[in-house]
């Protein structure tokens, strides 16, 4: 009994804590404005196989994706969003990985 | 072991990312005389065995599993240190442990490993899985290209593990690489999808089973639905399965203890045995069905994939209080215990999240403060109903819950935006292809945390039980003349050293509300915090622990001024103190454990006596001036 008390109260709390789930921005703007350099992987809605541009490599947290294997040129594709939003499963190099959006916004991509 | 036969001995440490299948083949090489242990001064898990391979003693050093050598972790400074022989000696010999079936990310890795001028070789494992999903590689074309040793096994099927054992016997003897790989990421990169586009004549396809599995457990509502059952059944085992076995080793430790009544003279030394020393055994074994099940539980769903698939779904909530997904399991734990919960921080990858868990879960009502809830709820608050089928004693036991638990995640948020800030670290989590548990991992994973937990922990407990029982014992003096049986043990524990402890400690606990009684409780609520329900019963000198110690409490009255004792001021306050403060030696003896210092216990406790000192003289002025005001 207590354990649906628990999970109730998770998830009104996790509403308390976090009213602003980013949406996913629609795919289809980012498809009529080609000319720009790329988007931000966070951005991105899963469903979607992209392609890294390149990672903001300044900070350890960069430099950590880079060694995970988001190297400019390798395909990521983008597989669940969890139920709460946050964090998405991405599949790359053989492997399947979840990241949150505070470590996919330095990731810049190319839709194919 | 015979080491005078074999004079060379050799240290060979196992580098690998989680689910690479590291930790089946550290189990298949060292067998059940793993020794595990934490490295100095952080919550890092040390694993080394000690075996003989092909005849040659070895050192086989389980490396915490990483994705990179750039070290920003405290479990990947571990490894780096370990490797420069910064920590303890530095090995002779390396083996990357690498999943065939994700050979790209993984020789990422041996790249940085590749720099460093230990001897190291690549041990491919899953090599039967690689073959299922239609991958083909050319693993003598992969030697050349690497220029150092290649070997595939099947861990779990024992499969190569002679030819293994035989190469990792022999470093002095493996070729090394002509031209060490490159530095930055991109150039790495490069070499692998050079390397890779030779050796691997056919790619693995995605693992059908996995996809379809996944297609259920990452879904958004039977996700969360599968969440919430495993979730439930973990927290019934823990709570509620755990029982049965519990009851049975008190029941042993009763009967135990009365034949020892029975058979030794009365005095001290039966009492001693009975009361010291069989008891404070008793408090040691009593967790070990709890952790046991924990455990099995624990790995069983770490083993087979879905522990990652939980994390996953919890992950955003507990992101919001600075932690991530896999501390939930610890936190839900600790409703049962906190032993057990602070066990399970083993299996958060970071050691900040690890160690904020750890300061954290003791403000999760654990099962122990029930009984104390129980008999103060059920004296003071009355048992009416405030709205359909519930009443205020419910909701005064759920409100302390809840109290419990805000704080946890209040003080958790505090923790990771403070003090631990400069340790946080990008969230990252693989999601590893499902795969059977074999029986032999399982048994040796729970063995190792069991036998950790009696040789570390056991000793600390048995020792301050028995300590308290010799502060609750002595200084012995004679019964006054006609007094009965509880009388006199009344009187007996009012004169011992706690006793005394508890008259000098009246001024200090007097803001909160209590009295030197109270005070001794909370002496003897340090062995566990139920105890204090005992310890009051046999200062109120009470035919038993329910009905009569109910009564006694009730109508008790303070001699010099005439007013109750157990005011709802004082009740509240008491309450509050429970909910916050860590009198529970095992749980400090396992804090020390796990984070193999003094300070982190000293910390968690300090912290918490504050909190519940404070909230409890807050609860105690508020009540007061209500009760007044009313």
């Amino acid at each position: 009994m207590k354990i649906v008390f628990v999970l109730l109260f998770l998830q009104s709390m996790t509403a308390a804590f976090a009213p602003d789930i980013t949406p996913a921005s629609s795919i289809t703007a980012l498809d009529s404005t080609p000319a720009r350099p790329g988007v931000s992987l966070a951005s991105l809605a899963p469903g979607h196989t992209v392609r890294v541009i390149g990672v903001d490599g300044s900070c350890p947290e960069g430099e950590r994706l880079l060694d995970l294997g988001f190297i400019p040129g390798t395909p990521v594709e983008i597989l669940k969003r969890a139920p709460l939003g946050d964090p998405v499963v991405y599949g790359l190099r053989g492997y399947r990985i979840c990241l949150r959006a505070s470590e996919t916004s330095l990731i810049r991509v190319r839709t194919e | 072991m015979t080491s005078a036969t074999f004079p060379t001995s050799l240290r060979l440490g196992l580098i690998g990312s989680p689910n690479s299948g590291k930790t089946t083949l550290f189990n298949a090489l060292t067998g059940m005389r793993a020794k595990v242990g934490n490295y100095p001064g952080v919550t890092v898990e040390r694993r080394e065995g000690r075996v003989l391979l092909d005849r040659r003693e070895t050192i086989v050093i389980d490396l915490p599993g990483t994705y990179s050598l750039n070290a920003i972790s405290p479990d990947e400074e571990v490894v780096c240190g370990v490797i420069d022989g910064k920590i303890g000696e530095a090995p002779n010999a390396l083996a990357v442990i690498a999943d065939a079936c994700t050979l790209e990310r993984s020789l990422l890795v041996l790249a940085q490993v590749l720099r460093h001028d230990t001897p190291t070789c690549l041990v491919l494992t899953m090599t039967d899985e690689l073959h299922a999903r239609g991958g083909v590689l050319d693993l003598p074309r992969l030697e050349r290209a690497l220029g150092i040793p290649v070997i595939g096994v099947v861990g779990h099927k024992g499969i190569g593990m002679g030819a293994l054992r035989h190469l990792l016997a022999d470093p002095e003897h493996w070729s090394r690489p002509q031209i060490p790989p490159p530095v930055s990421a991109e150039d790495r990169a490069g070499w692998v999808d050079s390397i890779l586009a030779s050796v691997l004549t056919s790619r693995p396809g995605v693992s059908r089973t996995t996809e379809a599995i996944d297609r259920i457990i990452l879904h958004p509502v039977a996700g969360t639905l599968l969440f919430a059952a495993v979730m439930i059944t973990f927290f019934q085992l823990i709570f509620a399965w755990a029982t049965p076995a519990m009851d049975l080793i008190d029941g042993g430790i009763g009967w135990a203890a009365g034949r020892v009544h029975a058979t030794l003279p009365a005095g001290l030394l039966a009492d001693f045995i009975a009361d010291g020393l069989i008891a404070g055994v008793g408090s040691v074994i009593i967790f070990v069905p709890q952790i046991t099940l924990l455990f099995t539980l624990l790995y069983l769903l770490e083993d087979i994939g879905y522990m990652a698939r939980a994390a996953f779904v919890i992950d955003r909530f507990m992101g919001r209080v600075g932690l991530e997904g896999r501390a939930f399991v610890s936190l839900l734990s600790s409703f049962a215990c906190a032993i057990p919960g602070i066990m399970a921080t083993r299996t958060v990858p970071s050691a900040r999240d690890r160690l904020v868990t750890i300061l954290v879960a003791p403000l999760i009502t654990c099962s122990a403060r029930l009984p104390v809830f129980a008999l103060l709820i059920a004296a003071f608050v009355p048992a009416q109903a405030v709205w359909g089928p519930i009443g205020l004693q419910g909701l005064a036991l759920l409100g302390l819950y809840l109290l419990g638990s805000v704080s946890a995640l209040i003080v958790a948020t505090i923790l990771t935006r403070t003090l631990l800030k400069r340790d946080s670290l990008p969230f990252y989590m693989e999601l590893p292809p499902y795969r059977m548990p074999t029986a032999r991992l399982l048994v040796s994973q729970v063995w190792g945390s069991v036998s950790a937990f009696l040789r570390r922990a056991g000793t600390i407990i048995l020792t301050v039980s028995i300590a308290l029982w010799f502060l609750l014992t002595f200084p012995t003096v004679d019964p006054p003349a006609g007094a009965d049986a509880p009388a006199a043990s009344r009187h007996a524990l009012e004169h011992s050293y706690a006793g005394r402890a508890g008259h000098a400690l009246e001024p200090l606990v007097a803001p909160l509300g209590f009295d030197w009684k109270i005070a001794v409780g909370l002496i003897g609520s340090l062995a566990a915090r139920e105890v204090i329900v005992a310890t009051l019963a046999q200062i109120y000198a009470a035919s038993d622990e329910g009905t009569s110690l109910r009564e006694a409490i009730r109508a008790d009255v303070d001699p010099r001024t005439g007013r109750k004792v157990f005011t709802p001021a004082t009740v509240a306050s008491l309450l509050v103190f429970f909910v916050f403060a860590l009198q529970c030696v095992s749980t400090l003896a396992i804090i020390r454990r796990e984070t193999n210092s003094w300070r982190w216990p000293a910390f968690a406790f300090s912290y918490l006596l504050a909190l519940a000192y404070g909230a409890s003289f807050a609860t105690y002025r508020i009540v007061r001036y209500l009760d007044a005001a009313a």
